[in-house]
């Protein structure tokens, strides 16, 4: 069962040439903040009956641990990135219905697994506290055959960086960004951005789009970076 | 300027670093060395040179070399690139570090200081660009936008742009598939406009042109890759061929040349017929036999003019018969005794038609139009839109110039120029005209009431409404009653364009037809009454969308945002069914919105569209799909009539993009302000044929429009359509009349117009009130507290001439003993 789990990679790679336009901003070599040890299982599918019609999603299971010298806040963030630069965020609004599914499924190999909602809070040191959940996804909107999961919120390192856009005439925004990455609705003009360590994992799903329904995602290449 | 790469600035250990990035195969541009050729080349050997220099401590010669490359104003990000590659490629890199060292400390000579300053901006460029895709990359689009927007706003050099841009393949793909993007579309696109408008440059490089050209000469490899360069350039070739062919040092190089002349093809065509103009006889034959041999029939008619022309000699006279010998061996038949007057005007057909053969590329934004000046071909840029139908005019021009008396280039002039007016963006200019060029009115009132009658049966053929309404337009400004209504060449255009697809030409023609007062039927005036009727429902403006879209949040959001911009709203899954609906529900459509995926597909959805009369000239919004956004794109810059549009869109940016479309093909929708100026246009020709018993046209027809215009808010158009009421002899106009004369919550001038309206109606048709009517009339002229209103009204009822007269009444109810 082990060789389900990936293992993240504490070292950034070099990168498959298809992932990336530009250079990427890379985290310190070593760790300068605290850090959580996450595993996961490969993105799968799940169908679930929900309300008399079947619907389909795919979910990433993992376990995470803190193992620093404190309790630090764990609040992750699941977003999954099409090749076609579609941004997916996991669904929170999702039926009770599909995570008991998952759970189900999973329950020998992660009896702990807690609902995505209630993953987020204070992580206590050791492993008798890692917690199990699921980040998920609709599967209706993952239509491309490559993407990549970013998951934020398992380090403590960021960089502040000047907005090279901002105009100092102009009213400035306090929040950086909106949802998916985007421009803040109350205006774009952040003085600054924070980028955050962030674990991306590259995915390939092959086959074409009808294949893709039973498709089994392999992992490129699984990496960190500042995001 | 901040950057969020600032500590990779020049520094030895960056070197090394940037050596190891660059040293993985997956990073490596293959085709790097392609673009330091042409004037970027030259910059090299100066930069080069300058590098040596510093190192071999000749600060002299360095000094010189750094003056060279700001004489030639290298750009910052050019500087950029040149020292990335001087630290990958080169041993110079240390050149690199002395140069740090004398700016920090301020010994640096000031031509070096300046070079020194550009290339800070030049990294700066080049991190923001680099940002710019790696944050579109990884979804992070609020800084990605914010370092796009960063590096726009810094103007940097196109050419060097394209450059970097090329070293991943994914880059320009990642603005292809953002160029939708609600939050950093725009960004995307303005990248992409950076993108092509370098293509542009880099085939228009002189320098590149003279080195390929150099090349030909050399050995057969070098006259391949030189060859193939110069294919790439096309037209932006042609003056530097023609320039070598014309040097009498280069004697070598006219064999490799004429060889590569007719290889250029298509691309060279309109710089080449151009250049036929020239003194130069030896040159010109070498071009005319190289047309021959390119096999294009948009050559005829500038070599039958060449050989026509009375000044050629012989000797063109027969390398012309021989091209076209050639012509007719790549199948361009040249009929036996064509004019070139017509020959020129079968190829302003062939543009006004938009036929493939002869339209600029349509990808780009810009094309050239070609003139020989001061023995020198120069090019006049202008937007892709209106190059076709500069194209009609000047090939109409031509016509003309050869014979004068040939009406129907003339007609197809005019035509092109209003199209040519519409079709050019808002904030465009067409270089092709001086500053004070005449409006496409001028010239079609200028021409008079006969070629406006050409153009106006040429764009109701077409469909055009934008052609259709100047002509319209111009023909009531300028012509006799008798010219709108006896037609040209056995055609009545006008009466014609009174079934016309598009609302706002029809309800011209009719108030063109209208206003002459007919005394004949002609063919269609059946419709004049029912268009007139049309205009007079238009009061309150009219707007009306159908959106087609198999993706119901997409179509509801676009429908949403329609209806805020004052559109009604027909709404379907499927094409079909909504047409049908558009056809039952509405009287016209002004824009049909489609989802890329609508059935069957996109094309046979608007082969569909297009086939049905009504709906030829309607501008079609498409909303792409993410699989489609390509397709649609090159379907928008190929049909005018094409837009294309975001569900996310605020309701203003789809509101523009509708109108920039309806602008392009012509048609206007109709405003509230504008539908009143129509009604009440329309109320006084149907006045006048009222007021003239006009023995073809029955007012009354339009009954049912006067009254609904009688309840409309704008009170003089009420006042205008009462009077036109009281001509018709029926009881619901008269009633229509009264009921609005005494309603109190009227104003009194309003009042009293519709008394007097009451009473002209009733002295020239008699009553038609009923009882009830009559007795409240009689209660306001006995009893009104306004005398202003019991005296029109009085006026009303005497008129009304009624068996028992109420007078009698009214003095007996009066009576005080």
């Amino acid at each position: 069962m082990l060789a389900l789990f990936g293992l993240i990679l504490l070292a950034a790679q070099s990168v498959p040439p298809e992932v990336d336009a530009g250079r990427a901003i890379e985290p310190s070599p070593t760790a300068v903040s605290w850090e959580f040890d996450f595993r996961y299982i490969e993105p799968r599918r799940i169908e679930v009956n929900v309300a008399g019609r079947t619907e389909v999603y795919w979910y990433l299971v993992y376990t995470v641990t803190n193992r620093g010298g404190a309790t630090q806040r764990f609040h992750p963030t699941f977003q999954l990135v099409t090749e076609d630069l579609k941004v997916i965020d996991t669904d929170m609004g999702i039926s009770a219905l599909v995570f008991d599914a998952i759970r189900e499924r999973h329950k020998k190999t992660h009896p702990y697994l807690v609902h995505p909602t209630k993953a987020i809070g204070e992580l206590r040191v050791g492993d008798d506290y890692a917690i199990e959940s699921a980040a998920i996804w609709r599967a209706s909107d993952l239509t491309a055959n490559a993407f990549t999961i970013f998951v934020a919120g398992l380090s403590g390192e960021a960089r502040i960086v000047e907005n090279p856009a901002y105009d100092p005439s102009r009213p400035e925004s306090k929040q950086e960004s909106g949802p998916n990455g985007g421009a803040p609705a109350a205006g774009d003009n952040a003085r600054f951005f924070t980028i955050r360590k962030t674990l991306a994992l590259h995915y390939l799903l092959p086959g074409s789009m009808n294949a893709r329904q039973s498709a089994e995602p392999k992992l490129l290449k699984a990496r960190w970076i500042m995001r | 300027m901040p950057g969020f790469r600032r500590s990779r600035a020049f520094a030895a250990p960056t070197v090394v670093l940037a050596l190891a990035f660059f040293a993985s195969p997956a990073t490596a541009q293959l085709a790097e060395d392609e673009y330091i050729t042409g004037e970027a080349g030259a910059l090299w050997k100066h930069w080069q040179g300058a590098l040596q220099s510093l190192l071999s401590r000749d600060a002299a010669a360095a000094e010189a070399a750094f003056g060279q490359l700001l004489e030639a104003d290298v750009s910052p990000l050019r500087l950029a690139l040149f020292a990335e590659r001087t630290e990958k490629r080169t041993r110079d890199a240390g050149a690199l570090l002395m140069l740090e060292q004398d700016v920090l400390s301020k010994t640096v000579a000031p031509n070096a200081g300046k070079i020194w300053e550009r290339l800070e901006i030049g990294r700066e460029q080049k991190n923001e660009a680099d940002d710019g895709w790696y944050f579109a990359s990884i979804g992070r689009f609020g800084v990605a936008k914010a370092n796009f927007e960063a590096l726009i706003a810094s103007q940097p050099d196109p050419v060097a742009l394209l450059e970097f841009s090329d070293r991943l393949p994914r880059r320009a793909e990642i603005l292809v598939q953002l160029s939708g993007h609600p939050e950093m579309g725009a960004a995307a696109v303005d990248m992409l406009k950076l993108l092509r408008e370098g293509e542009q440059l880099i085939k228009a490089d002189p320098v590149r042109i003279r080195q390929n050209i150099e090349r030909l000469a050399g050995p057969p490899r070098a006259f391949e890759n030189g060859l193939a360069n110069l294919k790439q350039s096309g037209e932006y070739a042609i003056p530097f061929i023609i320039q070598a062919l014309q040097d009498a040092e280069k004697k070598a190089w006219v064999q490799p040349l004429l060889r590569t002349l007719p290889q250029i093809g298509r691309a060279g065509l309109n710089p080449l017929v151009i250049a036929l103009r020239m003194d130069d006889d030896t040159t010109k034959e070498y071009l005319v036999r190289s047309l021959g041999q390119i096999g294009y029939g948009q050559s005829v008619p500038y070599l039958l003019a060449l050989r026509d022309a009375k000044e050629t000699s012989p000797r063109i006279r027969s390398a012309v018969d021989q091209s076209l010998s050639d012509l007719a061996q790549h199948g361009v038949q040249t009929q036996p005794g064509l004019a070139a007057g017509e020959a020129f005007y079968q190829l302003a057909k062939q543009y006004y038609e938009n036929a493939e053969s002869v339209a600029a590329d349509a990808r780009l934004d810009t094309a050239n139009v070609w003139y020989w000046r001061d023995g020198l071909l120069q090019n006049v840029v202008v937007p892709t839109a209106i190059f076709n139908e500069i194209m009609v005019m000047r090939c109409c021009e031509e016509a003309l110039r050869l014979s004068p008396d040939m009406k129907p280039a003339l007609a197809l002039w005019l035509a092109a120029n209003f199209r040519r007016e519409a079709q050019l963006a808002e904030g465009d200019v067409d270089l092709t005209r001086p500053d004070n060029y005449p409006t496409a009115a001028y010239f079609a009132q200028s021409a008079g009431a006969e070629y406006c009658l050409r153009a106006l049966a040429r764009a109701v053929d077409d469909k055009d409404p934008a052609v259709a309404l100047g002509a319209i337009v111009a023909l009531r400004s300028t012509a006799g009653r008798a010219a709108l209504t006896d037609g040209v060449e056995g055609r009545h255009p006008l009466a014609e364009a009174l079934s016309f697809p598009d609302r706002l030409v029809r309800i011209q023609a009719a108030l063109a037809l209208g206003g002459a007062l007919p005394t004949q039927p002609f063919h269609n005036s059946q419709n004049l009454i029912p268009v007139l009727s049309e205009a007079l429902r238009l009061t309150g403006g009219a707007r009306a969308a159908l959106v087609a879209d198999p993706d119901e949040a997409s179509a509801n959001a676009v429908a949403a945002a329609l209806r805020a911009e004052g559109y009604d709203v027909v709404i379907d899954a499927n094409l079909l069914t909504g047409l049908q609906k558009v056809r039952n529900e509405t009287a016209g459509v002004d824009v049909i919105v489609i989802g890329s995926n609508v059935t069957p597909d996109l094309p046979g959805a608007l082969a569909q569209i297009r086939s049905e009369f009504r709906f030829v000239s309607t501008p079609v919004m498409i909303v792409p799909r993410p699989d489609a956004e390509s397709a649609v794109r090159d379907r928008v810059r190929a049909d005018h009539r094409l837009g294309e549009i975001r569900p996310d869109a605020a309701p203003e940016a789809i509101g523009g993009a509708i109108a920039q479309v309806a602008k392009a093909v012509g048609v206007q929708a109709v405003s509230a302000e504008m539908g009143t100026q129509l009604a009440a246009e329309a109320a006084l020709v149907l006045r006048d044929l009222a007021l003239t018993d006009n023995p073809v046209f029955r007012v009354a027809d339009a009954e049912a429009a006067l009254l609904e215009a009688l309840n409309a808010p704008q009170p003089e158009l009420r006042e205008i359509v009462a009077g036109v009421l009281g001509y018709i002899a029926s009881e619901k106009a008269q009633r229509a009349i009264a009921e609005a004369a005494f309603n109190e919550t009227e104003t009194e001038a309003m009042r009293l117009a519709m008394f007097t309206a009451l009473a002209e109606a009733a002295k020239r048709s008699g009553s038609h009130l009923p009882a009830e009517q009559i007795e409240r009339l009689a209660k306001i002229v006995e009893s009104d507290a306004n005398m202003a209103i019991r005296t029109a009204a009085s006026k009303a009822l005497g008129a009304l001439n009624l068996p028992a007269s109420p007078a009698s009444v009214i003095i007996r109810n009066l009576y005080r003993g």
